[in-house]
């Protein structure tokens, strides 16, 4: 099955070019095998910032006490999103694709994002969007060309 | 007037015999058919110059011997003729019989001289066709030895060209190598898979973040107000989400919905990055410029140098 119309050939130069590039780029990092861990402990410092903002958190620092109960389930959620940057940044030439979000605040579009919790018959209207509770699939487009959203992120809406 | 008769033809035998192989092969049948007509002459009998000196010797086994050409064969010596026994012979008789065998000699070797000459005019006109033939198959020959220089010199240019075109083929090869790969559309995964592992994703993003929300000890320690929470993209999320709750306690489900909004806009991140170095990020920047303005690779560089 292959995603949209067959691509140009300069736009198959060019998705060569990111392919074979993201491949040698990666190893060049010279703390590539470190990665994930440093990853997840950044993720682990800003969720911890954040909840304690927001004055929530327990008797303890928070970033121990997710580091001690989650860094495991981090670091799979870490691996898997890494297992689909490579596919589509260093395996898939025909298209070039991106997973998308949608951030905080923007209005909500049907053409481009799904409410994740649409109820029977009722209509979004003009809602912002809260944040992204499922990742999109999204293709991009050539130079003035239009992108197309493969997979609509779902979202959750002001007032769902 | 006898004489003159005899004499012409005997000359004429004479001249023609004078090659001892014609007179040879040709004469010595008819001799030996015609002598048993002709009488010996007699001892009597006046004798012609040109005849055998052992006639004048009286040897009769001296002229057999001249008959067989050398060779010596020991015949029954015929009894001596005698003008006792021949009278009716006369030397006129003898001189015209001898003048009929050499004139039938010389209308055979007449006859042999046409068929010989015949030959030799036959031979001469083969000769003179060989010869003809000859020229013409020397003409073919150089004729044909002057296109083999020419086409030696056109395979010699050939062979110039095709080692040309050799090492040219050769560049276009290493070329065409380091094009192939860049002209390649062949993916290692399917579509669907790409759809498969979204999904998969999405679904360890919604375990993670209901396991965070279940399991860690999250207790609402103090108020709070939105200006606390860190500028970024995860603000709005957790003000909208998190803060407006009693001071008692964080409701779950609203803190799943906060943890699954931080954890996809995070794997996002992760997902759609070139890398986490400065020369990943300038290459994605370049990318994104080569895709947004279809400019080649090249012009976008020396735009990005100017700024």
């Amino acid at each position: 099955m292959h995603l949209i119309s067959p691509p140009s050939e300069d736009r198959t130069v060019a998705s060569n070019w990111r392919v074979l590039t993201r491949r040698t780029i990666a190893h060049m990092d010279s703390n590539y095998d470190d990665l994930p861990r440093k990853i997840v402990n950044n993720m682990i410092k800003q969720l911890a910032e954040l909840l304690s903002s927001c004055g929530v958190g327990g008797t303890v620092d928070n970033a121990d006490v997710i580091r001690k109960q989650g860094a495991e389930k981090l670091e799979a959620l870490f691996t898997a999103a890494q297992k689909l940057n490579k596919m589509i940044g260093e395996n898939f030439v025909s298209e070039d694709l991106m997973v998308s979000v949608i951030r905080g605040g923007t209005m909500f579009d049907g053409e481009r994002m799904e409410n994740a919790y649409a109820r029977a018959g009722s209509k979004p209207g003009q809602r912002a969007v809260v944040c992204t509770t499922d990742l999109g699939l999204y293709e991009r487009k050539k130079a003035k060309g239009v992108g197309k959203m493969l997979i609509k992120p779902k979202v959750v809406l002001r007032d769902s | 007037m006898l004489p003159a008769l005899i004499t012409r033809p005997i000359t004429r035998i004479v001249d023609i015999f004078s090659p001892p192989k014609v007179e040879d092969t040709v004469e010595q049948p008819q001799r030996t058919s015609l002598d048993d007509q002709v009488p010996t002459p007699s001892p009597e009998m006046p004798r012609h110059p040109s005849q055998g000196h052992a006639d004048a010797s009286g040897d009769n086994s001296t002229l057999v011997h001249n008959r067989t050409n050398g060779r010596h064969e020991e015949r029954p010596r015929p009894a001596p003729r005698t003008g006792a026994h021949r009278p009716w012979l006369s030397r006129e008789d003898h001189l015209q019989s001898r003048l009929r065998i050499q004139t039938a000699r010389l209308r055979s070797l007449e006859n042999t001289h046409d068929q010989l000459a015949s030959e030799h005019e036959s031979l001469k006109r083969d000769h003179r066709q060989l010869l003809e033939t000859h020229q013409i198959a020397l003409t073919n020959l150089h004729g044909t030895r002057m296109t083999c220089k020419e086409q030696q010199q056109e395979t010699d240019a050939l062979r110039e060209k095709l080692r040309d075109s050799s090492v040219l083929l050769d560049v276009r090869n290493q070329e065409m190598k380091v094009a192939k790969t860049f002209l390649s559309r062949e993916d290692l995964f399917s579509a669907s898979d790409v759809f498969q592992s979204v999904r998969d994703l999405n679904s360890e993003i919604m375990q993670t973040a209901t396991y965070f929300a279940e399991t860690l000890p999250l207790k609402r320690l103090r108020t709070s107000s939105a200006e606390e929470v860190p500028e970024g993209p995860y603000k709005s999320i957790f003000v909208t989400l998190v803060l407006p709750q009693g001071p008692e306690g964080v409701d779950v489900g609203s803190l799943e919905l906060a943890l699954q909004g931080f954890l996809t806009f995070y794997t996002s991140a992760v997902v759609n990055t070139w890398g986490f170095s400065s020369t990943s990020s300038w290459c994605d920047k370049l990318y994104s410029k080569v895709c947004e303005t279809g400019m080649l690779i090249g012009r976008v560089l020396h735009t990005i140098a100017s700024n």
